[in-house]
């Protein structure tokens, strides 16, 4: 990939991707560096972005699985108050999942391992049905069911413990 | 799809990503929905302020230095993955009077050296005893062995590899991330020790793109696969190695 198409590609889709790492590790600077590290990716594997279907579902892959790495190296995220104002804009209507839910899972996505995180991310952040995401991994609909019953309990079970003062396990 | 399109949809219509058929169903909804149209609105403004904050100039240096860094510190690590390679063979060569060849191209799975696609090859080194032998396709593991992994390219490419155990539980090998590595033999960085008790391993070496894309979530489903009789055929970048308990 030349230095002027990575530049454009940057100029195109730099926003989305630095976007979704901020959403997904909740903290600017670990998103800022995760960014350059898609990037630093797209430099070395720009001929399979050029020619993948979705530039953006490629992107986010590796946004992804970048972040997910960032995750397990450090362990412990910022875990701050559930009173932070959610993101600033998300278009009305759409959060057939209660915004709550999603508030607790991104915020402990940590704790998960990647097959409940790349459930939850698909569910919370794309706003893919079940259907949806099912045919996305190639997982059953059953198994992506049971993801989501698994967060929804764990997302109850944090929540209860944050508005009680517990300490979060 | 629920009543209004995903943000993920929006997200790519806002950057022209969508199908034209999408795309046209998505647009006919936008023109009547004051609130995809706020939020594809956010998305513009997040561009510019995204762009303002850290323009394209600055981003493209940032960016050149991170991958002059990392080069340097690939080179250095790789001067001490040829002294791993250099001590691993003299170990071969010590152990193991004559390495039995595997020959041809395409995926095999099970001998000694699991050839990649293009006569890249994986061995498996176990340290048992202080004695470090190459693995033969036969032979098992038990709790305590220390495993390294040698790779052979024939060009260069980026390695990644996990090991995956009965229960589903996945450690990366590489704890930095993927290698960028030139053609040659290569000792891996790191070793893997067989828990106490031993559970049955499998080993993932991913090279190419697979190596930067694919999920600690891909890596489990790939072996449950292999696990249930499949051949990974579909993706000669991603080779599966059973290590079995004694």
């Amino acid at each position: 990939m030349t230095h002027s198409q990575l530049e454009e590609a940057y100029r195109t889709y730099g926003h989305l991707v630095a976007r979704r790492c901020r959403r997904i590790l909740r903290d600017p600077t670990a998103a800022e560096d995760v960014v350059q590290e898609v990037f630093v990716r797209l430099w070395r594997h720009g001929d399979a972005f050029l020619v993948a279907e979705s530039k953006v579902a490629w992107l986010y892959r590796v946004a992804d699985r970048c972040c997910f790495d960032a995750l397990a190296r450090t362990k412990a995220r910022v875990e701050t108050s559930l009173h932070e104002a959610p993101e600033a804009v998300t278009a009305a209507g759409q959060v057939s999942q209660p915004l709550e839910d999603r508030e607790v899972i991104l915020r402990f996505l940590g704790r998960f391992d990647d097959r409940v995180k790349q459930v939850a991310l698909l569910y919370y952040l794309d706003q893919l049905s079940q259907e949806e995401i099912a045919m996305h991994t190639g997982w059953s609909r059953q198994t992506v069911l049971k993801k989501l019953a698994y967060l929804r309990e764990r997302a109850s079970v944090l929540r209860a413990q944050l508005c009680g003062g517990e300490e979060v396990r | 799809m629920s009543l209004h399109p995903s943000e993920l949809v929006l997200e790519r219509l806002s950057v022209n990503d969508l199908s034209r058929e999408v795309r046209e169903v998505t647009e006919r909804h936008v023109a009547d929905c004051l609130s995809c149209r706020q939020f594809l609105g956010s998305l513009e403004t997040a561009k510019e302020e995204r762009l303002r904050e850290v323009p394209p100039e600055m981003f493209m240096a940032n960016l050149a230095r991170r991958r002059r860094r990392e080069e340097r510190l690939a080179r250095g690590r790789l001067l001490s993955v040829v002294a791993g390679a250099v001590l691993a063979a003299a170990a071969m060569v010590v152990v193991i009077p004559r390495l039995r060849e595997t020959p041809g191209q395409g995926v095999q799975v099970g001998t000694d050296q699991v050839r990649l696609k293009g006569g890249t090859g994986v061995t498996v080194h176990r340290r048992r005893d202080e004695a470090v032998t190459i693995l033969p396709a036969e032979a098992r593991i038990r709790a305590g062995d220390g495993l390294r992994v040698v790779v052979t390219l024939d060009r260069a490419a980026v390695v990644d590899v996990w090991f995956v155990d009965r229960q589903g539980r996945v450690d990366r090998l590489l704890e930095s991330g993927p290698m960028e590595l030139p053609p040659g033999q290569h000792a891996l960085p790191g070793s893997a020790v067989v828990d106490t008790p031993c559970l049955d391993l499998w080993l993932v070496v991913a090279t190419g793109e697979a190596a930067t894309t694919l999920t600690e979530a891909e890596v489990r489903q790939r072996v449950a696969r292999v696990v249930d009789g499949a051949r990974d055929d579909a993706s000669p970048e991603v080779q599966i190695r059973e290590l079995g308990c004694e």
